[in-house]
Order: C-alpha cells, then sequence, then structure tokens
C-alpha cells in the first residue's frame, strides 16, 4: 500500500516537470533569440543608417543615385544569416536600394529614419524571416521533450528502483516462507491450474516443478479428496469464504497415498478473485500414532479390565473354597467332639497304650490341625478381603466437589479422641487448604496417615502429631508428622506396599492401610513420601496437584462386570 | 407352620461343598423339608419353569429357591431374571447366596427382585448364624400358592 503511494506521487511530480521542462525549452528559446535577434536587428538598422545619412549629407540631391555605395552598405553582413531584406526609402516611400529576398508576412521588422542634416530624408528598413527562429525553437521544443521525458524517467527512478527492490524483498520473504515451510502451499488458478508449488508440495508429491506447473490439481488427489476440494473451491469462489479445510488423500508420483489436512483460501489481484492458495500438512504419520495411541488405549483398557476381573476372581474364586475349607474343618470338630465322647464311653475296653495314643490324636493333634488350618483360612480371607477392596478403591468412581480438609481432620482426630487420649497425645493443626477433590479418597488418605500416626507413637513418650500444608501453583502438599517410632531408611519404602508391615510387629494391622493411601493417592494424580527417622518420629507428605481432578472423571465400572 | 412342610427347597449351587455345608446346616437349625440339589443355572431354570428335561415334571407344592450368584451356562442373576420375568414363578421368594459382600453385585441381586442376599461367611459360626436367618425367614415369609 505504502509503496503504490509513493512510486504514485513521484510519478505525477516526475510527469509534472517532464512537461514543464518540454514547454519552457521552447518557450525560453523563443524569447531569448527574439529579444537577440531584434535589439541585434536595431543596432544593424541603425548602423546602416548612420553610413546612407553620411552619404545624404555629403551629397544630398543625389544621393539616391549612389546605388552602388548604398548596396554595399546593405550587403554587408548582418549579424544573421537568415534570410531577409533590406532597403533604402526615400521620404516619399519610393525604394532607392533593396538587397536580398522579401521573407514574407512572417519576419522580424525594424527600421530606422535617415536624416539629412536633421531633416528626415527617408528610412531605412531591414527585415528578417522568422521562419528558422521558428524551426530552431521547434528543435528546441523536441529538445525539452526530450529532456522532459528523460526527467520523467530520470526523477522517479530511485523510487521505482527502491520500490521494485522492496518488492523484490517481499517477493524472496514470500518465496523463503514457502520454500521453507514444512507445510505443502500450492497457489492455483481459477481454473485449479498450478502456478505455485513449493519445495514440500514436491517433496510430499514425487513431481518436479515442470511437471506440475499449469496442471489441473486433480490427478494429486484421491476421488472422496478431489470432491471435497473441488466443493472447497466452489464455496470460496461462489459463496466468498475466506478458508475452507477438508481431509484429503495425495496421489503421489509413485501411486503410494498420503493423508492431507488442508487449509484453502482466496487470493485477489486488483481486487479481483484471482486464485485460490492450498496449504496441505502431510498427516500420515500423526494419524499412524493416533491409531497406534488409539490401539495402545484399547490394549490399556483391556488389561485394566483384565486386572479388574483378575482382583474378582481372586476375591471370588478363592473365597469359594475357603469357605469349604472352613465348613468342613467345623465338621471335622464337630465329629472330633462327639467321637471323643463315644471314646470316653469305650475307653476302658482299649489297652492302656491304644487309649493313650487314641486320647492324644482327639484331644491335642487334631484340634491342633483344626486350629491351624482355621487361622489359615480366616487369614487367608482376610487378605483376599483387603486385595479386593484394594481393587474397588481403584476403580472407584471419583466425585470432585470442595473439600475443607481442616474440617476433615477435626472429624478424623474426633473418632480417635479415644486413642489420642491414651497415648496421652498433643494435636496441632496447620494452615489446612480447601481442595477440589473427592471427598472419600481424602478421608481415607488421611484417616489412614492419623490412624498410623497414632498408633505408631512411640510409648515411652507423650505424642505429638502435627498436621499442615504447603501450597503453590502446583498444587497443595499435605504433612502428617509424628514424634512416634520412625522407620528404618531401608523399610521407608516398603511401607507402601501390600501385606508390607515395618518395625515390631506389635501393632494389630493387615498392611493395607499405606497401600491404600498410596493408591488413593496415586487416584488422585498425585504423590506421596515418607521422611522418617528411626525413635524420633516421620513425616509422611502427599501432594494434590492444582487442577489435576477432571470435572467428569472417567467411569468405571464396578468388577463384577467382568 | 405346617404349610411349610409340604415346602420344596431348591438349591442352585455348583460348588459341591457348599451344597453338602448348606443342606447339613438347614438340618442342623430343624429345617426336614425336601431339598432339591441342582448344580447348574440352565437346569435350575428347567426346572423351576418345567422346560427341558424337566418338562415332565409333575407340578410341584409351593417352593423357596436358594440360589448362588456364581453358577455355570446361567449365573445367579440370569436365573434371577427368568424366574422373576416369568408370570407362573415371579412369586417364588428367592434367597441369593454371595461368595462376596461386594456392595455392588448385593444391589444388582436386590433391583433383580430377590428376597434377601446371604453372604456365604468363612467363619463357621457366622455360616451358622446366616442359615438360622435364613430358618427364621423361612418361617415367617409368605409362600405363595404354585398353581
Amino acid at each position: 500500500m505504502e509503496l503504490l503511494d509513493i512510486s504514485r506521487i513521484t510519478t505525477r511530480v516526475a510527469a509534472v516537470l517532464s512537461v514543464a521542462l518540454a514547454l519552457s525549452f521552447p518557450a525560453c528559446y523563443f524569447m531569448v533569440s527574439y529579444q537577440f535577434n531584434s535589439v541585434s536587428l536595431a543596432a544593424e538598422a541603425e548602423s546602416c543608417a548612420r553610413q546612407v545619412s553620411g552619404i545624404i549629407s555629403a551629397n544630398p540631391y543625389l544621393w539616391r543615385f549612389e546605388q552602388v555605395r548604398l548596396e554595399e552598405i546593405l550587403v554587408r553582413r548582418s549579424v544573421s544569416e537568415d534570410p531577409g531584406s533590406r532597403r533604402i526609402l526615400d521620404h516619399k516611400g519610393v525604394t532607392v536600394a533593396e538587397k536580398g529576398s522579401d521573407p514574407g508576412w512572417l519576419a522580424l521588422t525594424r527600421s530606422q529614419g535617415l536624416l539629412d542634416a536633421g531633416i528626415p530624408a527617408g528610412r531605412i528598413e531591414i527585415r528578417q524571416s522568422l521562419g528558422p527562429l521558428l524551426d530552431r525553437t521547434m528543435l528546441a521544443a523536441l529538445l525539452g521533450l526530450v529532456v522532459g521525458y528523460l526527467a520523467f524517467r530520470v526523477v522517479p527512478y530511485r523510487e521505482i528502483v527502491r520500490a521494485q527492490k522492496r518488492l523484490q524483498d517481499g517477493h524472496s520473504f514470500l518465496n523463503t516462507v514457502m520454500e521453507s515451510s514444512t507445510n505443502a502451499i500450492v497457489v492455483l488458478d481459477l481454473a485449479g491450474g498450478i502456478r505455485m508449488a513449493n519445495r514440500r508440495s514436491r517433496e510430499l508429491s514425487g513431481y518436479q516443478w515442470q511437471e506440475l506447473s499449469g496442471r489441473h490439481y486433480g490427478f494429486l488427489l484421491a476421488g472422496a479428496g478431489r470432491e471435497r476440494m473441488a466443493a472447497a473451491l466452489a464455496e470460496i469462489s461462489g459463496q466468498g469464504a475466506r478458508t475452507v479445510s477438508f481431509e484429503a488423500e495425495m496421489v503421489r508420483r509413485d501411486a503410494g497415498q498420503l493423508a492431507l489436512s488442508c487449509g484453502i483460501g482466496p487470493f485477489h489481484e486488483d481486487g479481483v478473485l484471482a486464485g485460490f492458495v492450498l496449504c496441505a500438512e502431510d498427516t500420515t504419520v500423526r494419524k499412524r500414532w493416533e491409531q497406534q495411541l488409539q490401539s495402545a488405549a484399547a490394549q490399556l483398557e483391556q488389561s485394566n479390565t483384565e486386572v479388574k476381573s483378575f482382583a474378582y476372581i481372586i476375591s471370588h474364586d478363592l473365597r469359594a473354597p475357603l469357605v469349604n475349607i472352613r465348613g468342613f474343618s467345623a465338621e471335622l470338630n464337630g465329629a472330633v467332639a462327639e467321637l471323643t465322647g463315644l471314646f470316653r464311653g469305650v475307653a476302658e475296653q482299649l489297652e492302656q497304650r491304644d487309649r493313650e495314643r487314641i486320647a492324644q490324636l482327639f484331644e491335642q493333634e487334631v484340634p491342633e490341625a483344626l486350629d491351624f488350618i482355621n487361622s489359615s483360612v480366616l487369614r487367608m480371607d482376610r487378605l483376599v478381603g483387603s486385595v479386593l477392596k484394594l481393587s474397588r478403591l481403584g476403580h472407584r468412581e471419583l466425585k470432585v466437589e470442595r473439600v475443607p480438609v481442616a474440617e476433615m481432620v477435626a472429624a478424623i482426630l474426633k473418632t480417635m479422641s479415644y486413642q489420642i487420649e491414651l497415648r496421652n497425645a498433643q494435636v496441632h493443626i496447620g494452615e489446612l487448604p480447601v481442595l477440589e477433590s473427592d471427598r472419600i479418597a481424602l478421608e481415607l488418605i488421611l484417616g489412614n496417615l492419623l490412624d498410623n500416626a497414632v498408633k505408631y507413637l512411640h510409648p515411652g513418650r507423650p505424642g505429638r502429631l502435627d498436621i499442615f500444608s504447603a501450597t503453590d501453583a502446583g498444587g497443595t502438599v499435605i504433612h502428617v508428622r509424628d514424634n512416634g517410632r520412625g522407620i528404618a531408611p531401608e523399610d521407608q519404602e516398603k511401607v507402601f506396599e501390600l501385606f508390607r508391615r515395618a518395625g515390631r510387629q506389635d501393632v494389630q494391622g493387615e498392611g493395607m492401610g499405606l497401600a491404600y493411601v498410596k493408591a488413593m493417592v496415586r487416584k488422585l494424580h498425585g504423590q506421596i513420601g515418607c521422611v522418617s527417622e528411626p525413635d524420633c518420629g516421620s513425616t509422611f507428605s502427599f501432594s494434590i496437584p492444582a487442577g489435576s481432578m477432571p470435572t467428569s472423571a472417567h467411569h468405571d465400572k464396578g468388577e463384577h462386570d467382568r | 407352620l405346617n404349610d411349610l412342610k409340604q415346602l420344596l427347597i431348591v438349591l442352585a449351587e455348583d460348588d459341591a461343598g457348599h451344597a453338602r455345608l448348606i443342606e447339613k446346616n438347614l438340618r442342623r437349625g430343624g429345617i426336614s423339608n425336601e431339598i432339591r440339589h441342582l448344580a447348574n443355572g440352565r437346569e435350575a431354570v428347567d426346572f423351576l419353569l418345567g422346560e427341558g428335561e424337566h418338562a415332565a415334571r409333575p407340578a410341584a407344592g409351593p417352593l423357596l429357591l436358594l440360589l448362588d450368584l456364581n453358577l455355570p451356562e446361567l449365573d445367579g442373576c440370569q436365573v434371577l431374571r427368568r424366574i422373576k420375568g416369568d408370570q407362573r414363578t415371579r412369586m417364588i421368594p428367592v434367597v441369593m447366596l454371595t461368595t462376596t459382600d461386594n456392595p455392588e453385585e448385593i444391589t444388582r441381586c436386590y433391583q433383580l427382585g430377590c428376597n434377601i442376599c446371604v453372604t456365604k461367611p468363612v467363619e463357621h459360626d457366622d455360616f451358622g448364624a446366616a442359615i438360622r436367618t435364613l430358618g427364621m425367614f423361612l418361617s415367617i415369609v409368605q409362600i405363595p400358592e404354585w398353581d
């Protein structure tokens, strides 16, 4: 725009200047030459008159017969060589002497009176043709035109050169953009012929520019894509759409196909739609990745389902035989009790050795075996139950709500007030945030951490619990610190594992609490860790990242859906 | 209670051990009714609806169904759906026996119309208690007439 203005203005200035030059050249020349001629003519006339006056005064009556002398005066070379006439007239207007030819009507005339002792005796008249002067003026006009034209060309030249250079810069910039673009860019004319194709489009298609130039784009696209492209062109030229996006398949020179994501828009020349610019991105690899990602997600989904059904199988199918073992060992117990009674009745009839052996079997060995069976079954049942609970927790659907953590901690501590009093423990609650998170998950995390903190307090000293938090842009970290017995460094990772318990086994527990906690923290996209020093205390810290909770949690069906 | 002596107890349970334990505990709980044991879901449906190999079965009197959730061929839920979906059998009281106490499973059973859910406890005393509950249930429940 700016470029155009500048060149327009300079062109106008140059045009005015050129016209002025073309006009002033002949005008000046004419004026100057005319003045010069008329002055020199006048001077000549005066000088002639003086000489003729000399002749007249020497011979006042017969001077007009001195033809030879008079003509000699008239012949004397004048300044100008232009044709003209000179003549001497007497006081009656009769020509006495004449030289030269009549220059016609277009002539410059100068006359000078002749005096004889102060009395007018005639006059001398010099006429000079203006033709040659006009001819030269025409030449000057031609020269003016030439100079004007040159000025017209020369004056805006710098500007034009600059504008051209800027145009070239713009062009080379555009060219660089096009050529270095990782997208294919193709310029089409209104008929769909290829006017320009950048490096990337040549690479993608496998064609040389010579093979593309001027051809209709159709051969580059597969059927459906060609139709979509035609529709896009119609939309732009028909309905004036700015840009249209569509997907298409490109047919390469080697007949291979590429998936393209295309955008096309119009370009104008002198305000009129002149063609289209097509930008296309090769999405083949991305499509393949998307497919791989989808299949990976499907596999993950499947293995997730498998894990769920595995948890179900463990909990259900392992439990069914336990019911039998437990049931029938109870039956056995009953039978043994009955047998013992029967045996007492007949014991007297047996030999001493057999009696003692049978009594030992009935009263010690069989009940002992059954006890072991029972306790193992119960333990197994608890473990199975724990695994099932973990699996259920892991697949529970999260519900995001506003959770004031301080209130939650206070409520949990209230349910534990008896144990806290028993341990003579002080609880300090620091600043705690209000989180957007799942209430049940947080309750389970905090509940287990607080329960552990109280359970594993040092028996020999008053307990102290600190619950506090730190929040930054990344999220919130909540700490639960105790001055309890602590965890040995080598056990600090182990405590989060399933069924693992660290330290002296003098406190009741399944070894599941921290496994649940870890599963829940992970489900909330957080992390958990502990810092501990044996005999000094432990600090368990978990993070809840900001904005980690999706507004609609993904759906997990119950583990019975297998 | 005299009427209840006529009640046929149909036990659909694929685990022979469980079936035997349930029977023993029912007997111990003072239930002397006839117990018909069926080992899979399809057979239970055939028996109750008088189809398949049980097509020629004479119309039985009132009955009660003890239905295990995990059965081969047709599982407990499918059997329940069939029984409750049939005019002739939808009034039969159904006691679901589950191996786990998964709340979702239990909810589903109640949604499908079972009368009571009993978790098979591993703890033998609990099991006895559960069966005794069942006995009490049997003495209270109104058994509709079998037509």
